[in-house]
C-alpha cells in the first residue's frame, strides 16, 4: 500500500513538473524530422522512405526515453533529498526498501506512459503521411504497428534498466554534476557493453574474464534495441520476447535488491 | 515505556578521499526523555543535534552506544509508529497542494482519508491556516505557513513523541505564538516532545529540561525550577 501511495506521488510529481512536456518536445522534432525526410526524399523510394521514418522515430523515441529517464530519476531522488523529505519519510514507520520500491514504480510508470503517448504520435504521423502523402504507395499502416508498438515498449524497458542505475548514483555520489556525467556515462556504456563481449569472445589473454565481467555488470541496451529489426519489418519470434523482457526485468531486480541491500546499512545525511 | 532512552551515544563522520579525517559529532551523550516531558536541546552551530536527531530517528547508526524509542532499536520501523518528526526546513514537495501533501502523509502512516482530512481539519483552524489555501501549491506559502503545515501533517499522526528541529526559526512573532499555543496544547494532553531550538526565550516557555551541547559533547543541563534566564546561562556555560 504505502509502496502504491509513493508511486502515485512521484507519477503526480511527473505530471506536474511536465514530464509529458519533454516526450512532447521530442515527438516535435520527431514529425518536423519526418515532414523534411517526405519533402527531400522522393516517393520512387518509397522503402527507403518507411525505413528512414521507422529509423527516425524509433531513434528519437528511444533519446526521449533515456533522457526522461536520467532527469526525472535525478530530479525526483535529489528534490527529496534537498526538500528534506527523504529524511521525513524514513522516519515514518515506512521500511527503506518501500520508499525506493515506491519511486522506481512511479517512475517506471512516467518512462512507460511517456513511451506509450509516443509511440502513440508516430503512428500517427507514419499514418498520416501514408495515407495523405503517398496513397499511391499502397502503404499498410497496420503491418507496422505491432513492430512499433514492441520496439517503443523494448526501448521503455531498457530506460527503466538506465533508471535504476540513476537511482543508485543519487544515493552513492553528493555531487550533482557528478551524478549526471555518470547517467550519461552509464547510457553510453550500456550501449556499447554488447561489444565488450563480442571484444571478450576475441580475447586470449587475461584481459577476457574482466570484459565479460564489465559486460554483466553493466546493462545492455542493445539487446533491448528493435529498431533496425522494426525498420526492415523483421519481427521478433514471441521466444526473443519473452527472452527480451526476462533479461530486461531480471536485471532491473537484481541490481535493485543489491542497492536495497547497501541502503539497509546507509547513514542518510 | 521511555520514549527515548540513549545511553554513551557517539558517532563520528569520516571525510576526505585521502586523508580520512573524522569529526565526532556525537560523543558520549547519555540521557531519557520521560513520557509527556518536553526536552529540549540547545547549543551553537555545529554542536551536533542534527546529527543526534538523524540517530534519534534511525536514520544513522550509531558507533557505539545504545538508543530506544519506546523500548525498541530506531532502526526498526515499529519503533517509530509512534514518533513525528519536523525538520528544520519544512519537508513539503512545493509542486503539490497543501491537501495533498497532508493525504499523502497521513496515508503512508496508515490513516484513513476522512481521519486525515477531519485531524488536519482541526490542526489548521487552530493554527489560523485558512482553509482555501489549501488548494494551492505549496510553492505559493510563506515560510510561516510552510511550517504550520508541517507541523500539521506532523500532528495528524497523534504521536506519542514529536521531533522538532528549530520548529521557530525564521517565522514572525504571530506564528510562533501560534506554534508555541499548539506546542502547550500538546503538552497538556502528555504528549513528549524533543526540540532542538536557537531561539531560547521560546523554549524557555516550554522546556522541562534543557540539554546544552557544544562539539558533540555535553556541556550542561538545565532545569526550570532553577529560575532565571535561560540565555544568560547558556552564554555563561559556552563562554567560560
Amino acid at each position: 500500500m504505502n509502496i502504491l501511495s509513493i508511486a502515485r506521488m512521484t507519477l503526480l510529481e511527473a505530471w506536474r513538473g511536465k514530464v509529458l512536456w519533454l516526450t512532447a518536445f521530442f515527438a516535435f522534432v520527431m514529425v518536423t524530422l519526418t515532414y523534411a525526410l517526405s519533402e527531400y526524399i522522393h516517393s520512387s523510394d518509397i522503402a527507403t522512405y518507411y525505413k528512414l521514418l521507422i529509423d527516425g522515430g524509433l531513434s528519437t523515441l528511444s533519446m526521449g526515453l533515456f533522457i526522461i529517464a536520467i532527469f526525472f530519476t535525478f530530479q525526483t531522488i535529489i528534490n527529496d533529498k534537498k526538500q528534506k523529505t527523504l529524511p521525513v519519510l524514513l522516519s515514518m514507520p515506512l521500511p527503506r526498501h518501500s520508499y525506493v520500491l515506491g519511486k522506481f514504480l512511479g517512475i517506471a510508470a512516467t518512462i512507460f506512459e511517456s513511451a506509450i503517448l509516443f509511440c502513440g504520435i508516430l503512428l500517427v504521423t507514419l499514418g498520416f503521411f501514408i495515407h495523405h502523402q503517398l496513397e499511391h504507395a499502397h502503404g499498410n499502416l497496420q503491418a507496422w504497428i505491432p513492430l512499433v508498438v514492441w520496439a517503443s515498449l523494448a526501448f521503455a524497458l531498457a530506460a527503466c534498466m538506465q533508471a535504476v542505475g540513476v537511482m543508485i548514483l543519487c544515493f552513492v555520489m553528493e555531487s550533482e554534476f557528478l551524478i549526471l556525467f555518470s547517467s550519461f556515462g552509464l547510457w553510453g556504456l550500456g550501449a556499447l557493453s554488447h561489444d565488450f563481449r563480442q571484444l571478450a569472445e576475441d580475447a586470449q589473454t587475461w584481459i577476457q574474464p574482466v570484459l565479460i565481467g564489465v559486460y554483466h555488470l553493466l546493462p545492455d541496451f542493445s539487446t533491448l534495441n528493435f529498431l533496425s529489426d522494426t525498420a526492415y519489418q523483421v519481427s521478433a519470434s514471441s521466444s526473443e520476447m519473452a527472452l527480451v523482457c526476462l533479461y530486461g526485468v531480471s536485471y532491473v531486480l537484481v541490481v535493485l535488491m543489491v542497492f536495497l541491500m547497501i541502503l539497509a546499512k546507509k547513514d542518510i545525511t | 515505556m521511555t520514549p527515548i532512552s540513549v545511553e554513551q551515544l557517539c558517532k563520528t563522520y569520516v571525510t576526505g578521499l585521502n586523508a580520512r579525517q573524522t569529526v565526532r559529532a556525537v560523543d558520549n551523550i547519555s540521557f531519557t526523555v520521560s513520557d509527556g516531558q518536553t526536552y529540549v536541546l540547545v547549543g551553537p552551530n555545529g554542536a551536533g543535534k542534527t546529527s543526534l536527531i538523524r540517530l534519534l530517528l534511525g536514520l544513522m547508526r550509531p558507533d557505539k552506544g545504545k538508543i530506544t524509542l519506546y523500548g525498541e532499536n530506531p532502526g526498526i520501523p515499529k519503533a517509530r509508529q509512534r514518533v513525528a518528526y519536523v525538520p528544520e526546513t519544512p519537508a513539503l514537495y512545493p509542486w503539490a497542494s497543501g491537501d495533498e501533501n497532508i493525504l499523502y502523509f497521513g496515508r503512508l502512516k496508515g490513516l484513513a482519508a476522512e481521519a486525515i482530512r477531519e485531524r488536519s481539519n482541526h490542526w489548521l483552524r487552530r493554527m489560523h491556516l485558512d482553509e482555501p489555501r489549501q488548494k494551492n501549491a505549496v510553492s505559493t506559502y510563506s515560510k510561516g505557513m510552510r511550517q504550520k503545515l508541517a507541523l500539521t501533517i506532523a500532528l495528524i499522526q497523534n504521536p506519542g513523541l514529536l521531533i522538532l528541529d528549530e520548529p521557530f526559526s525564521g517565522l514572525d512573532p504571530l506564528s510562533r505564538r501560534d506554534i508555541i499555543d499548539v506546542l502547550k496544547e500538546l503538552q497538556g494532553g502528555g504528549t513528549s516532545m524533543f526540540i532542538c531550538s536557537h531561539i531560547l526565550s521560546d523554549v524557555q516557555q516550554l522546556a522541562h529540561a534543557v540539554h546544552l551541547l557544544n562539539l558533540g559533547k555535553t556541556v550542561d543541563y538545565w532545569n526550570p525550577t532553577q529560575g532565571g534566564s535561560l540565555e544568560d546561562w547558556y552564554i555563561g556555560k559556552l563562554r567560560t
